[in-house]
């Protein structure tokens, strides 16, 4: 048996054992399920750690300095890329200790600045204007349908389901309305009725989603099945 | 005049991100590198995040080791998991094979197993909300459920059944016309959630970065 081959073995068995240790959860919490979710939590944020290292922190705040030699970080252009993100990073760690964690400020803000306009950017353009676009092309009873390719009448009246479908749900999501004194928003009731409608596609939708997860987690609890028979029975046979 | 702190923070913030989302709309050379800049700092800021985060959870299941609360041993190897699989992370990389053999052999098949649990667990939540909250949303939330679960799935007396054929017709308007259109405008909702959120930061109403 190889060197390799012993590894993979070695780690079947760990992953095997790992595995029946998170479905003992179906007869109860018990002691074996905690080990193998507090060791996943462990191992999972130790990997991400690693990664943000490898990927982020080190080529953007170590190599620098091995690549571009004292002249270069010495050089006026050297400031933006790598001496304020340095004092912004410095400033940031500062954050560990309450007594100087008033100092992190201005990093923070930086960062949430940032973040909120690439949040609002995102949803504008990656979300907001091409859903509506999509919504104005699709509803265009004269277009084929790409996924049933039904048209005339059909179509129309699809078009006119999915129309009621987005505005309701849309109208569903009210970020701003007065309320009563009972607590309840204060709808007229016509938008009340929009908003019951709303609540319906919502829950049609819910069921399609909640049916797709079902799905597709019952698909994995058979290949963890399968895995743990096939680790099983190669133990055994040494196949 | 003492000027307040904290106003130069939102200030800062707003700055900073007036010019990101300029970045987004007006194709110049100047606000495209700002903007690139910017990005830079904030992709590292949220690095270093992420280990300061990573510290605090070492932190506190540490404290849990040392004083022997409820549970210390599972903070214990949680501790030691995260040690191991950072310090051979950091020293060989993470595309390293002993990094991939961690992963491969620890984290993924706990990972899987915890999907696969979910299975259990969602099946268990649909039962619980049909016995528990019986209105007409919850009806129409589990019998459109049912009817995709059945068109999607094989039947045991096969697929020519014109039964089965008509489930499955009903099963594709539904996802393809109803949930399309509820999904299109929950997808709206969240992104118009978002961009008021957003806003609200960018205006400095809200403040999360403190004084």
């Amino acid at each position: 048996m190889t060197e390799l081959s012993i590894i993979d073995l070695l780690g079947t068995i760990v992953a095997a054992i790992l595995t029946v240790m998170v479905l003992s959860y179906l007869i109860k919490d018990n002691f074996l399920f905690r080990f193998a979710v507090y060791l996943f939590i462990g191992a999972a944020s130790g990997y991400a750690g690693s990664i943000a290292w490898h990927n982020v922190l080190k080529p953007g705040l170590i190599d620098p300095f091995f690549t571009q030699g004292l002249a270069g970080i010495l050089d006026s252009s050297s400031i933006l890329t790598l001496i304020v993100p340095w004092l912004l990073v410095i400033s940031l760690l500062l954050r560990i200790s309450p007594l100087t964690s008033r100092y992190s400020s201005l990093s923070l803000a930086l960062l949430v600045g940032v973040g909120a306009a690439v949040v609002v950017g995102g949803a504008v353009t990656g979300t907001l204007i091409p859903q509506t676009r999509a919504s104005m092309e699709s509803l265009s009873p004269a277009m084929e349908a790409p996924a049933t390719g039904e048209t005339g009448f059909e179509r129309v009246i699809n078009v006119l389901i999915m129309l009621v479908g987005t505005v309701s749900t849309l109208s569903y999501f009210r970020f701003s309305t007065r309320r009563t004194p009972s607590g309840r928003a204060d709808l007229s009731p016509f938008m009340e009725w929009v908003s019951i409608v709303g609540r319906l596609f919502i829950a049609v939708t819910f069921g399609v989603m909640y049916a797709g997860a079902l799905s597709a987690t019952i698909v994995i609890l058979a290949e963890r099945l399968q895995f743990l028979w096939t680790a099983v029975s190669s133990l055994f046979t040494g196949s | 005049m003492k000027v307040r702190t904290s106003l130069i923070w939102a200030v800062a913030a707003v700055i900073a991100g007036f010019f990101v989302l300029l970045g987004y709309f007006i194709d110049h050379m100047v606000i495209h590198n700002l903007r690139l800049v910017l990005i830079r700092w904030a992709v590292l800021l949220a690095a270093v995040a992420l280990f300061l985060g990573l510290f605090n959870l070492l932190s506190v299941h540490w404290s849990k080791v040392s004083e022997q609360l409820t549970g210390w041993p599972y903070s214990a190897i949680l501790i030691l998991a995260f040690l191991v699989t950072l310090i051979l992370g950091l020293v060989f990389g993470p595309d390293n094979q002993v990094s991939l053999g961690l992963f491969n052999y620890i984290q993924l098949p706990i990972e899987a197993s915890l999907l696969a649990l979910l299975a259990v667990s969602l099946a268990v939540a649909g039962f619980r909300l049909v016995s528990r909250r019986r209105d007409l949303f919850s009806l129409v939330f589990v019998g459109t459920a049912l009817l995709v679960l059945l068109g999607t799935g094989p039947w045991l007396t096969g697929g020519e059944s014109s039964f089965y054929i008509l489930v499955g017709q009903v099963r594709n308007w539904l996802v393809q016309v109803w949930a399309s259109g509820g999904a299109r405008g929950i997808v709206l909702g969240v992104a118009l959630g978002a961009v008021l959120t957003g806003l609200r930061i960018l205006l400095a109403v809200d403040r999360p970065y403190g004084d």
